[in-house]
């Protein structure tokens, strides 16, 4: 392996700043956080940079709040801070469990939940999770600030709807209203999930009024299918006999690809057998 | 070692170029992969070449762990595996082999 090729770290000290870096670098300048995807890619010589805009520093943005009826999460919180806020596990418990379980101990203590969205790593159970929760992040570029779902974010693998100027600065999660319930689980056997399944369901005594199951890994980027989540409304007991049929309908939606983790036939099967389990989890 | 050539080891190739060259491809056995308990049964046997018929035990040991690994799925689920490493993949493929064929059997036996 060749040794990472030379760059210069920069520490803007507002967001403002960052995101001026950013544009005055443009193609050769790349915003730096945990470095746990970026530095692995740089030390590969995958992706060259001269310029790294380290965010770290700037006060604040790693702040986690909740605010207008939503957690809102600093693009610079680590997945480990995530974990052990308490006002995480007071309001979003299922998102504690998904960060608890990121990768290995050593990426939950440097990489971010901002860096792990941005990177747009198809791998990613942040971005599945996230999606099924309805979470929208907060952008900022150099003359204004915009939000978007993070669908609209994660347009690809590696990709985003970012502009060159932009950096995330927040991730916001409605709070789950008293009669929601959200599950994820993953199947991992490397250092990247071969599959994760968030579901999301809003109930009324024993009926599904609302679902939304997304799954991730299995393609280039988080999906959902409507033809799926239609299937999962209803009373319990019906939508248990539909659960195989919504999976299909998932499967057909994520479209999953042969890769080292697996071959499309293995993860369709497995999309199958996770939606049962995450269903079960979340009504458990 | 032995149980990750049983359970995770293998270099995957497209061509002449490795496509799992790293640990984030390539899975190596963790503390967390380890049972909770590991009953130990000493076979006494004089081969070696070494004093009192001394020999290195550590590798010969290697040899079992896969095989062992493939005779505990079979006894478990009724499938032999004749490739390492058993992979999850590999596993449920032979299953659903198995449940072809046993279904093939069951029209021929006219059931």
């Amino acid at each position: 392996m060749m040794p990472l090729r030379k760059f210069t770290i920069h520490q803007p000290k507002s967001i403002a700043e960052a995101a001026q870096m950013l544009a005055q670098f443009g193609d050769k300048g790349r915003l730096y956080a945990g470095g746990t995807e970026l530095l692995l890619a740089m030390k590969h010589d995958l992706l060259r940079y001269e310029h790294l805009v380290d965010v770290k520093t700037i006060p604040d943005l790693n702040k986690i709040e909740v605010k207008d009826g939503a957690l809102v999460i600093g693009g610079t919180a680590t997945h480990r801070a995530i974990e052990r806020s308490a006002l995480v596990q007071q309001n979003l418990p299922v998102l504690v469990t998904m960060a608890a379980n990121v990768a290995n101990i050593r990426v939950r203590a440097s990489g971010t939940l901002g860096g792990n969205l941005c990177f747009a790593e198809p791998h990613s159970d942040p971005a599945t999770l996230l999606t099924a929760l309805g979470a929208k992040v907060t952008v900022q570029g150099k003359s204004a600030t915009r939000s978007a779902a993070v669908d609209k974010l994660i347009t690809g693998a590696y990709e985003t709807s970012l502009a060159n100027d932009e950096l995330l600065t927040s991730v916001a999660i409605p709070l789950p209203a008293k009669n929601q319930r959200a599950a994820y689980l993953k199947f991992q056997l490397k250092e990247r999930p071969t599959l994760g399944l968030a579901l999301v369901l809003d109930l009324d005594g024993d009926t599904i009024k609302n679902a939304s199951a997304v799954v991730g890994s299995v393609s280039a980027v988080p999906t959902q299918s409507d033809k799926a989540n239609a299937l999962l409304i209803g009373a319990r007991s019906q939508v248990e006999k539909q659960l195989g049929a919504a999976a299909e309908a998932l499967a057909q939606a994520a479209d999953p690809i042969d890769d080292l983790e697996g071959s499309a036939e293995y993860k369709r099967h497995l999309i199958s057998v996770f939606l049962r389990r995450v269903f079960t989890k979340a009504l458990s | 070692m032995g149980m990750g050539i049983g359970l995770f080891e293998e270099l995957v190739y497209e061509g002449s170029q490795l496509m799992n060259g790293s640990i984030l491809d390539y899975r190596l056995p963790r503390f967390s992969d380890l049972p909770k308990e590991v009953s130990l049964h000493l076979v006494q046997n004089q081969d070696g070449v070494g004093p009192y018929g001394a020999k290195g035990g550590g590798e010969a040991s290697l040899n079992s762990m896969a095989a062992n690994i493939a005779n505990a799925v079979d006894r478990a689920v009724g499938v032999r595996i004749r490739q390492a490493p058993l992979t999850p993949e590999r596993v449920w493929r032979a299953l659903k082999e198995k449940n072809r064929k046993d279904r093939g059997s069951k029209i021929e036996d006219g059931g």
